[in-house]
């Protein structure tokens, strides 16, 4: 039994080596995913809450900066960040990168600039050239996919 | 006699079984010596804590304060991503904000957004607690081609690693 314990934790260290020698990829990607909503800031931000949950993430919380930096005297626009994860990813990073939980969960800002409502991401791809392991690497290409699609329905009228 | 054999063939295989969990774990999290060594290359800051979760969750909030940022939040990690029962509270994160600097920063460039709020994660392992931040300085280089940011994100950077030095001393 122990030994099957051992060779087991052989196996996850190989796999953990081998991968931690996978070739980057390019680092010349958009390291920003943006979208201009049609709709005013309050239905943007429904839609976006629903456009997370379409997509099979949960919505974890809003962090409201405006409202923060009003209590400190400072007048600003609406500014909030929307923060959405799969309970899945936490765990898989938990064994394979921990390095990389400071990344989540992910997040989403939208805010208003003069007329328009927009919303923006940091592509999760970029991280590539910090964690070039191949299996980080797929996450951060399904995050990315994920995130597009986010953006693209929470700033689409029907 | 097969009785000492045997008790030194189970004690190789778990001093083995140990040191594999040992490096696996380091390979894992690439905890360098010092978190200053790759301070101006590593996407994270990283300092093992020599106190417990609690204790060391503790110590953050002191030293954020110390250094000029409010507390703003400290959940687990996977918050809202599960039932509140089934939490991880070895995953916890302290959000910390200096408004000031905040406001500053946004005036800059609106897209700092995305490094929002200032965090620190706080992760209990096997062989001890870990303490985890982006590397502003690092990340923002990244992400934002904007000169004018450098000079706030040197400062958080260097209120980071106070902030970790402290804490984890």
């Amino acid at each position: 039994m122990r030994l099957r314990a051992l060779l087991q934790d052989f196996a996850k260290l190989a796999l953990v080596a081998l991968l931690s020698v996978s070739p980057a990829p390019r680092a010349d990607e958009p390291s920003m995913l943006r979208a201009v909503s049609t709709e005013p800031y309050p239905e943007t931000m429904m839609r976006l809450q629903s456009a997370i949950e379409a997509n099979g993430y949960r919505f974890s919380r809003v962090q409201r900066v405006d409202y923060g930096l009003r209590r400190r005297g400072y007048d600003v626009p609406p500014y909030r960040i929307v923060f959405f994860g799969n309970p899945a990813d936490v765990r898989f990073l938990s064994v394979v990168q921990p390095q990389l939980l400071p990344f989540l969960p992910l997040k989403i800002i939208v805010y208003e600039d003069g007329e328009k409502v927009v919303l923006l991401a940091a592509d999760p791809t970029r991280l590539a050239q910090f964690f070039p392991a191949s299996n980080t690497v797929a996450l951060f290409n399904v995050w990315r996919r994920d995130i597009e699609k986010i953006l693209r329905q929470a700033s689409q009228s029907e | 006699m097969y009785e000492v054999k045997n008790l030194i063939k189970v004690s190789a295989v778990a001093f083995w079984r140990i040191a594999l969990r040992a490096l696996l774990f380091s390979i894992a999290l690439g905890v360098p010596s010092s978190f200053a060594d790759d301070i101006d290359t590593s996407p994270v800051l990283v300092a093992k804590s020599p106190y417990g979760l609690e204790q060391t969750i503790a110590n953050l909030k002191a030293a954020a304060e110390g250094n000029n940022f409010r507390v703003i939040r400290e959940q687990s990690l996977d918050y809202g991503l599960v039932d509140n029962e089934d939490e991880n509270r070895s995953q916890r994160i302290l959000y910390f904000c200096n408004f000031d600097m905040l406001h500053e920063a946004l005036a800059v460039d609106k897209r700092v957004g995305v490094f929002l709020p200032c965090q620190v994660n706080v992760i209990e392992l096997d062989d001890g607690v870990y303490v985890i931040a982006p590397n502003p300085k690092v990340i923002s280089m990244a992400y934002i081609d904007n000169s004018e940011l450098a000079p706030a994100c040197s400062r958080l950077q260097d209120a980071y690693n106070a902030i970790l030095e402290e804490a984890t001393l």
